[in-house]
């Protein structure tokens, strides 16, 4: 049950107050948590994440559990797990590491830019390399997109926010009568979209990324007709409308026409195993 | 060697015959024996040769009206009447039991049981892919493979094999066992052309996803799977005389066994005594045929009037390894085949050669050969 009436700017200036540490700004705000940025004693910062859900649920455990299973350095690691009570309730929180290199939603201000193929091509190693060790320990991400991958100070890329991670060893959270599944559209594959849970695995990550790569390169999405951020692509992603042909030549311009393949409409078109990703996206950009 | 032996009853002596010897393995059914007298042919057999692969098909697709001796083994649940087929835990016990006797027996893989729902839904595909995936938690890989029930039907539209296929990427363990059904009755060919394409690509798609698929019950039909890039093939028993249905374990003994056919490469089809002799006169008979080591004989005993069932079983089993081997090793293809065969079959009509059966006229192979040509691109 969420608390709508609870001032969780306030509920996290407190709890900071009772653990030592100094707030510094809210940062933002996803489907079930807050996330403030906070400091130690010593000087670190940290994310604070305020579960807004009080006694947690059971996205957040799958949450918790992801990233507490997960040890790489690519992925958003967890410092602590525990819980404040606030207002008569109990609130779960879990301090993170927190990464000042801002996002990779920033760096295309606000979808206007494109970044450099050089650029992507290296952040792209470092973030299938990081998916391939979630995917190892069966979890789905489900969010992959610009707001979720975050820069530390040196540059390198981190995959944050596990609040739709799926985990493909325990039975699904996702009712199968909803229209669509968790994920944010512009960048969902078709079977969130269509929540089609039979269907979803590492290779639905693979798609996101995919779009998450294109938008970047080419500022617009690959199922977008008119090769424009602003044109909706969403009924011809879930329609599984072939990726106009077009784009593979723009693919191939830059070197990387393993980005085609990752956004294929249907599951098993897309690569087949993330080492496969990994040498086709090396190798293709060598080419 | 690609090819396997569907062992059926009173089949498995043949596994030890030197013509037939080119077979990478069989696929075992406890339908017909208990588990002493397995345990002691794979034990002999493995001492005769140690590569030949077992792997046992645990055959509970409709347990409940079981009536064969597949009820005296220790992995047959004796709640099936009451118990809840979609429950996981239920399955487990199941595989459990099954793992169990895997080891005493001594088979090289188990495939993971299936059952016939009432409706092929995509929920029933997610079910048996979990109980697959448990049984490969207890065995790993490749000991276990993802049995796939899958009816033809099923297959005559584009986006429902994209569909099946992507549902089928979940599977964890890199073999599958597909078998394909349909109400194609015994010794008529699959003749619809959209769900053989749907078929070929389900293979396809599968294969490129790094699956090595095994398609059982097969016939002639192998080959349009082979050209799909399956792994291996499995020989139907008595040629797809009978094929996989519903009805397949009440009654063993008695169906399509009475008559004798060969297969004639040349035609891809299945001929009867006269009509293997009209084939002859008319030179219709394949180096193939002649050169399979149970033609001699089988023509000898047409000749005499003796029974040739055995030999025409024989004689069939040496053709499905050759041409599975052929194919495997690029000394020819399946288009090949299918497009001599077909324009064999105009040189029969244009012959006005009549066969014993109305229906033995190869309409069947310009599906097969669309299906060949067109399975790649969306229909």
């Amino acid at each position: 049950m969420f608390n709508k009436n609870i001032n969780f700017s306030d509920l996290a200036q407190n709890l900071c107050k009772s653990k030592s540490l100094i707030f510094v700004s809210e940062v933002g705000q996803g489907a079930f948590k807050k996330t403030y940025h906070v400091r130690n004693l010593n000087g670190n910062d940290i994310a604070l994440k305020v579960i807004m859900s009080a006694n947690g649920g059971l996205r957040t455990e799958r949450e918790i559990n992801a990233m507490l299973t997960c040890d790489h350095p690519n992925v958003a690691r967890i410092l602590e797990i525990s819980t404040f009570d606030y207002m008569g309730d109990t609130f779960p929180f879990l301090l993170e590491d927190f990464y000042g290199g801002g996002t990779l939603e920033d760096q295309l201000k606000n979808y206007t830019a494109v970044l450099d193929p050089d650029y992507i091509y290296d952040i792209g190693i470092t973030l299938i390399e990081a998916l391939t060790h979630i995917w190892s320990h069966n979890f789905v991400h489900r969010d992959i997109k610009p707001a979720n991958i975050i820069f530390r100070n040196d540059h390198t890329p981190v995959i944050t926010d596990f609040g739709l991670v799926r985990d493909l060893s325990a039975t699904s959270l996702t009712q199968t009568f909803l229209p669509q599944g968790p994920g944010t559209p512009l960048f969902s594959s078709p079977e969130q979209l269509r929540n089609e849970k039979a269907m979803i695995n590492w290779r639905t990550d693979q798609f996101s990324l995919g779009i998450t790569f294109s938008i970047c390169l080419f500022g617009y999405h690959p199922y977008s007709q008119k090769k424009s951020f602003n044109d909706n692509p969403l009924p011809s992603v879930a329609n599984r409308n072939p990726v106009p042909n077009d784009f593979l030549q723009t693919t191939r311009k830059v070197g990387l026409p393993v980005i085609f393949k990752m956004v294929s409409p249907w599951v098993v078109e897309r690569y087949p195993s993330p080492k496969y990703l990994l040498d086709e996206w090396t190798v293709q950009r060598r080419k | 060697m690609p090819a396997y032996h569907q062992m059926g009853h009173d089949s498995r002596n043949l596994l030890f015959e030197q013509e037939l010897s080119s077979y990478e393995g069989a696929i075992l059914s406890p339908v017909n024996e208990d588990e002493e007298s397995m345990t002691q042919f794979i034990n002999g057999m493995h001492q005769r040769n140690n590569e030949f692969i077992f792997i046992f098909d645990p055959q509970l697709y409709l347990p409940s009206s079981c009536k064969t001796k597949l009820k005296e083994w220790n992995y047959f649940p004796n709640d099936v009447e009451t118990a809840a087929l979609a429950d996981l835990d239920w399955w487990n016990n199941i595989l459990a039991e099954l793992v169990e006797t895997g080891c005493r027996v001594g088979f090289d893989r188990i495939c993971s049981p299936v059952f016939f729902p009432a409706r092929f839904s995509t929920e029933y595909y997610e079910s048996m892919i979990q109980i697959g995936n448990s049984l490969l938690n207890m065995i790993g890989s490749p000991n276990s493979y993802q049995t796939i029930l899958l009816p033809l039907n099923e297959l005559a539209e584009y986006s429902r094999v994209m569909e099946l296929a992507s549902i089928h990427t979940n599977v964890r363990s890199e073999n599958l066992y597909v078998i394909f059904f349909s109400d194609t009755v015994g010794r008529r060919e699959l003749d619809n052309d959209s769900e053989l394409k749907g078929a070929m690509k389900f293979i396809q798609l599968l294969t490129q996803n790094n699956f090595n698929i095994s398609v059982g019950y097969s016939s002639a039909d192998a080959i349009l799977w082979k050209e799909a890039g399956a792994r291996n093939c499995a020989t139907g028993k008595y040629f797809n005389l009978r094929r996989f249905s519903l009805d397949r374990w009440d009654d063993e003994e008695s169906e399509g066994r009475a008559i004798s056919y060969m297969i004639e490469e040349n035609l891809l089809g299945l001929f009867r005594d006269s009509d293997i002799i009209r084939l002859e006169s008319n030179s219709l008979i394949s180096l193939t045929t002649m050169n399979n080591p149970f033609y001699p004989q089988l023509r000898r005993n047409i000749d005499s009037g003796e029974a040739w069932l055995a030999l025409s079983w024989r004689f069939y089993l040496y053709w499905f390894s050759s041409v599975i081997n052929r194919i495997e090793n690029s000394t020819t293809s399946p288009e090949v085949l299918i497009e001599s065969a077909d324009e064999n079959w105009g040189i029969v009509e244009d012959n006005r050669i009549i066969f014993e059966e109305r229906r033995n006229n190869g309409n069947w192979l310009r599906r097969w050969l669309r299906a060949v040509l067109e399975f790649q691109t969306p229909w």
